[in-house]
């Protein structure tokens, strides 16, 4: 994990990709994975499947368990990608609870809402969690909603939704879960976490449960490649413009990531490189406390509505009044004193 | 008539220092604006801005140690912290004699040849502006550092989300960065004031000559 967090999991996964297949064919023996879907968009999913040149996803899926055919990870079930349906779908999930022990991994993408929200196949969404939680050797968090609770819990979150690591603390579930945020989850993330899971590796983790290979940096401090601009003076007063992009909001001086690494769809891109601002998804409270999204960092607190640039210039603009009113009193005061004298 | 007396009013160590800061503080206003991209101003078009805001920011900090250390020392009489009771009675009295409510209170200012001393050296409402100044320099250095310096400064993060919770963020960086920006237009707004105060009590060459004729006065 360390020369992950050194090297940028896309130059890793070109450079120990072999090794590890090696080291991942001697562990021989399913591990079993379950993906429940909560309150989410399902982008996380679509994030996972459109990773283009998977890697590791690849080397998952070929690297078959004796002479079953079938691969070292076996995905029981997903909800939005496996064949089955109805019933028979929700009987997979007994598949997956019978799974070899220690070898259970459990990925949520989505929030968890209140009851009376979200059901599947006639069960809350956080009742087929607490099914599954206790059978779970490791658990995964994917995406912005299931670690925090992501957009579904922008206020006023009239469905109540929170992270999978709170709703485990308010059920009871006494069970870490790896935190893997943004909005959509990047593929690598979970694929290198994965791997790191079935190596038996240890990730360290900071205090939000996030790893720190790849939530450990700040984004503006240390990867943004538009830093230099910072640096310089230079900012994008649109989006799209050249420069960067904190005046046009960007929450990259707040946000813990390595996006700028990772990019999306293939390495293709992400955010901040086809002109927009950072919205900092990465971090817990997305999206309330990064709101306004295209406001600048320092205009997030603000009184009766007004940011410390608008407070300032008041009181500026109150001081250049007071100061000219008292300087007219002033001289109009000393012509008068000096017509007495005359006088 | 009044009489007056050439007085040496302020040391060369002291006149360096405050031009310094004012040099150094215009430097950091300025490369502070470029840096949070406001007004459009650009004074350093090819260069590290944040470079040189650091940098002169360490001497501006050094250069206020240095202006405290001699104001102990030396000017603790008029500008030390007990006096601020009597700055505040004098700036009372003068803003009810300007909205005709009351007398004005005559310039205390005044130097006694005999004894070699002041009576009184400075406006009292001095005293008020030297701590202000004092305090948002303080504050624009604790926040600046904390804002490059994060993990030094971790408890300070946890302070200032917990504050501000009242002002709409939990974020410590949002707070910190939106009190340094306050900071500046505060330190602004001080500086306006100070500037007029000195053009209408008539202590600007002073601080270039260091001399000034003073009003004498004898110690009742």
């Amino acid at each position: 994990m360390k020369t992950v967090a050194v090297m940028g999991a896309a130059a890793f996964l070109d450079t120990y990709g072999v090794e590890l297949a090696k080291a991942i064919n001697e562990v021989k023996d399913y591990w079993h994975i379950c993906w429940l879907n909560g309150a989410a968009c399902t982008g996380c999913t679509i994030s996972f499947a459109q990773s283009v040149n998977p890697g590791l996803l690849e080397i998952f899926t070929s690297i078959l368990v004796g002479n079953s055919g079938l691969p070292i990870v076996l995905p029981d079930y997903m909800e939005t990608l496996q064949p089955a349906s109805g019933t028979l779908a929700e009987e997979l999930i007994n598949r997956w609870k019978k799974g070899s022990k220690g070898r259970r991994i459990l990925i949520v993408e989505g929030a968890v809402p209140k009851k009376g929200f979200c059901q599947i196949h006639g069960k809350d969404f956080y009742e087929h969690l607490q099914d599954v939680a206790p059978y779970a050797d490791h658990v995964i968090a994917f995406g912005a909603c299931a670690c925090f609770g992501g957009v579904p819990s922008a206020k006023p979150n009239p469905t109540g939704v929170r992270g999978v690591q709170e709703f485990f603390k308010e059920a009871g579930i006494n069970k870490q879960v790896i935190n893997i945020p943004c909005c959509p989850g990047n593929p690598d993330h979970l694929v290198i976490t994965l791997s790191a899971v079935m190596l038996g590796e240890k990730i360290e983790l900071d205090k939000y449960n996030r790893p720190k290979v790849f939530f450990g940096k700040l984004m503006h401090d240390d990867l943004c490649p538009y830093r230099p601009y910072y640096d310089r003076g230079i900012f994008a007063e649109k989006p799209g413009e050249e420069g960067c992009r904190y005046k046009i909001g960007c929450k990259g001086p707040m946000t813990h990531t390595d996006c700028a690494l990772r990019k999306w769809n293939g390495h293709l891109s992400y955010c901040v490189e086809v002109g927009a601002p950072c919205i900092g998804c990465a971090e817990p409270g997305f999206p309330d406390n990064f709101e306004p999204f295209y406001k600048p960092v320092a205009e997030l607190p603000a009184v009766l509505g007004f940011g410390p640039e608008k407070i300032g210039e008041g009181i500026l603009a109150a001081t250049a009044a007071g100061i000219a009113i008292h300087g007219i009193r002033h001289v109009m005061s000393k012509k008068s004193e000096d017509r007495e004298k005359k006088r | 008539m009044a009489e007056y007396v050439e007085v040496y009013r302020h040391s060369i160590f002291y006149r360096i220092c405050h031009w310094s800061i004012v040099i150094t503080g215009f430097i950091l206003a300025f490369t502070g604006m470029q840096m949070g991209g406001l007004y459009g101003i650009r004074i350093l078009p090819n260069g590290g801005v944040l470079a040189v805001h650091l940098a002169v920011g360490m001497i501006f900090g050094g250069l206020w140690f240095l202006m405290f250390y001699y104001i102990v020392v030396k000017e603790w009489k008029w500008f030390g912290l007990q006096r601020i009771p009597y700055a505040i009675k004098f700036l009372i009295a003068e803003s009810l004699a300007w909205l005709g409510i009351g007398p004005h209170i005559e310039d205390p200012r005044g130097y006694d040849p005999e004894k070699g001393e002041y009576v009184e050296k400075i406006i009292p409402t001095e005293v008020m502006v030297w701590w202000i100044y004092f305090a948002l320099a303080m504050l624009m250095g604790i926040t600046g550092l904390a804002m490059y310096f994060r993990a030094q400064f971790a408890p300070l993060y946890s302070i200032a989300g917990a504050i501000g919770q009242f002002f709409g963020t939990s974020n410590g960086y949002a707070v910190i960065r939106a009190v340094h920006r306050l900071g500046m237009y505060l330190f602004a707004m001080v500086m306006f004031m100070h500037v007029y105060a000195v053009i209408i009590f008539q202590v600007l060459g002073s601080m270039i000559t260091g001399k000034r004729m003073e009003r004498v006065k004898t110690k009742s």
